[in-house]
């Protein structure tokens, strides 16, 4: 079925056309959902209720973009809305000190593995893996950021500051990076 | 999506190595997704499954009247009277050793004797009867004489007993009869006679008025008038809002918006583009009589309430609902639907599904049992069984869902005029009405305070309860 047949599918509220939709794009979304979720329950809960607005929004779709753009953007509106229902959140989101270390050894890598890589991520104290997710990964500014999680855009970016820090050394022990000449950063994949 | 800040390998490399993980996720994802997507909404069946329930208990409850009433016909009445006293002869065969019996009954118009008291009073008190029962409506007469030897004990083989198990020696209004009959006039009296010695007697029954006896006959099983009626209504409505309160910030829209120099855009009014839709009423009531002119009623309603938004088509974004604050969250839903300056117009339906427990008092202004003009008035504690609206955000700029901060509970108050008539063994009722949500739709973190209203013409069908 091509992307338009699902598109009108779905529209029609075909359950055939939402299951393919669904198949297609629910393994990327929920390793989306896995990066902001506390555990894999969250993530499958947040997936859950970002399809339930896409197949009930799709008339919305305005064929600006791609389709797959679309999804992810609803599909991350609604971790961050999952988020910051739990009270905390906003808390995690505002801290404005970790505490990280780096690492100065000059290990030799492993083979990088998305999946460990990812778990990194997951390491992270709540409000620096998000700022992280929606800066680093899903491409978002500062700017958008800070309206989305109702920050100041400065916060935004010394929480991205912070956590970039904080994953670079957590990686590093991992040995899934490495220290080049003394101060740069090398990908171990690179 | 667009990058407006720097990104170096660094973030590529995490870009690239989360694009690379999946998770497949477990059976109960899709399942819980294909259940709310494609199972049909439970509410309304329990809505129609009561308003026939309701319907049910009505008719029931209507049915015995019904027959009561097809029983008083000329030729049905004829018929029983015919068949009783047929019955009581077959059984009472010899005329010897007459006892006579001299008394008196004086029926005034508050309370009459029936025939079956009489008959009763007469299988009691004597071995051998004659009943003379003059109908002078029918032109019938009949005469019974009771046998002494095979009728000291007849009364319970009577059909009588069998036909009414429930009325013995029964008193019954004269309302009933002026209503039923238009025979009886106020104050007429019937002088039975009835005399009686210790001796055998004989016990002979004559009405003064003999017209009197068809009701005298018929209306024996006609009970009490009971005080309490059961009504159904319906009443399409023309369902609306009112809104009230104003955006808690100024977002860039808005910035935008107050300097081309409109009045207060603050103000959610300034804000809402929104039009009437139609609504509907459903309920089933009982209604009880305090007195003539004042009645209280209570039953289960449904309530039906759409309304239309005018909004425009825009990209997923974040709208706020709630102001946070100090031990709040502030709570965010996304939106893909703006008040102004959208992609494309599009018109929002709100909608309400409710159902109500209303207490109210009915007066009569004016007129009598088969005419007259009323007012009525009710205090209804509402359950909001659907709520499926969406919700202008507190920057005024967005329209969301967000079911957390709707209200489950909530009250109404009604009020109507209308007029009564009696028609065809029920009682009809039609007029205005308007009803008004006391409570804001949403809770109190929800700054923008909504009162749900409907202006609807109720009409509706009341019995009297046996």
């Amino acid at each position: 079925m091509t992307e338009e047949a699902l598109i009108n599918g779905c529209l029609r509220n075909e359950p055939q056309a939402q299951q393919e939709l669904y198949l297609k794009y629910s393994p990327k979304l929920l390793s989306v959902c896995y990066r902001y979720a506390k555990n894999r329950e969250d993530a499958e809960d947040m997936l859950q209720e970002g399809f339930i607005k896409i197949f009930t929004q799709m008339h919305q779709f305005q064929h600006l973009g791609a389709l797959e753009g679309w999804i992810r953007r609803i599909i991350v509106h609604s971790c961050i809305n999952h988020l910051k229902k739990n009270k905390k959140f906003s808390d995690s989101v505002d801290l404005t000190h970790a505490a990280g270390k780096f690492i100065t050894d000059d290990n030799i890598p492993s083979i990088l593995q998305a999946k460990q890589v990812i778990e990194c991520i997951r390491l992270l104290p709540l409000g620096y893996k998000t700022v992280l997710n929606l800066y680093a990964i899903e491409g978002y500014a500062h700017k958008e950021i800070a309206a989305i999680l109702d920050i100041q855009e400065s916060t935004s970016r010394s929480q991205y500051t912070r956590a970039k820090a904080m994953l670079e050394d957590i990686l590093l022990k991992k040995n899934l990076i490495v220290k080049h000449s003394g101060k740069n950063l090398i990908l171990a994949a690179q | 999506m667009e990058r407006n800040d720097y990104r170096d390998g660094f973030e590529s490399f995490l870009q690239e190595k989360a694009d690379e993980y999946n998770l497949y996720p477990s059976d109960r994802v899709w399942s819980a997704i294909q259940q709310e997507l494609h199972t049909p909404k439970k509410w309304p069946y329990f809505v129609i499954t009561l308003v026939f329930l309701g319907l049910g208990i009505f008719s029931t409850i209507v049915e015995p009247a019904n027959n009561q009433l097809a029983f008083r016909s000329p030729q049905a009445i004829k018929k029983l009277s015919e068949s009783v006293f047929i019955k009581r002869k077959s059984t009472l065969t010899s005329t010897t050793n007459l006892l006579t019996t001299t008394r008196n009954f004086k029926l005034n118009s508050n309370k009459y004797s029936t025939a079956e008291s009489i008959i009763n009073h007469s299988a009691k008190t004597g071995t051998n009867d004659t009943t003379t029962l003059v109908d002078s409506k029918w032109n019938t007469t009949t005469a019974i004489k009771l046998n002494d030897a095979k009728s000291s004990s007849t009364l319970d083989d009577l059909s009588l007993i069998e036909l009414f198990p429930a009325r013995k020696m029964e008193t019954i209004d004269a309302t009933t009869f002026i209503e039923d009959e238009e025979i009886i006039q106020s104050n007429s009296e019937i002088a039975v006679t009835h005399n009686t010695t210790d001796s055998l007697q004989e016990n002979k029954v004559e009405l003064n008025k003999p017209a009197m006896l068809s009701s005298v006959l018929i209306q024996p099983y006609q009970s009490k008038k009971s005080k309490i009626n059961w009504q159904i209504y319906v009443s399409p409505t023309v369902s609306y809002r009112n809104l009230r309160g104003s955006g808690t910030s100024t977002s860039s829209f808005m910035t935008q918006s107050l300097t081309l120099g409109t009045t207060n855009l603050n103000n959610v009014n300034n804000v809402v583009n929104h039009k009437p839709a139609l609504g509907m009423e459903l309920g089933a009531a009982l209604v009880f009589n305090l007195t003539n002119k004042i009645r209280f009623k209570t039953g289960l309603q449904f309530n039906y309430n759409q309304y239309d938004i005018q909004a425009y088509n825009f990209t997923p974004e974040l709208a706020p609902l709630s102001a946070g604050g100090l031990g709040h969250t502030e709570i965010k839903a996304i939106s893909v639907h703006r008040s102004k300056n959208g992609i494309s117009q599009t018109w929002l339906q709100n909608l309400h599904a409710m159902l109500a427990i209303p207490i109210g008092i009915e007066y009569t202004i004016v007129g009598n049992q088969n005419f007259s003009l009323n007012i009525a008035s009710s205090f209804q504690p509402t359950y909001i069984l659907k709520h499926e609206a969406y919700m202008l955000s507190t920057n005024l700029n967005n329209y969301a869902k967000e079911n957390s901060l709707n209200r489950n509970f909530n009250l109404n108050a009604s009020s109507e005029v209308f007029i009564s008539m009696q028609k065809g063994g029920f009682k009809w009722s039609f007029g205005p009405q308007y009803r008004y949500q006391l409570l804001s739709s949403y809770k109190k973190e929800y700054p923008i305070v909504e009162h749900l209203k409907d202006f609807g013409f109720k009409i509706g069908m009341s019995k009297t309860l046996q």
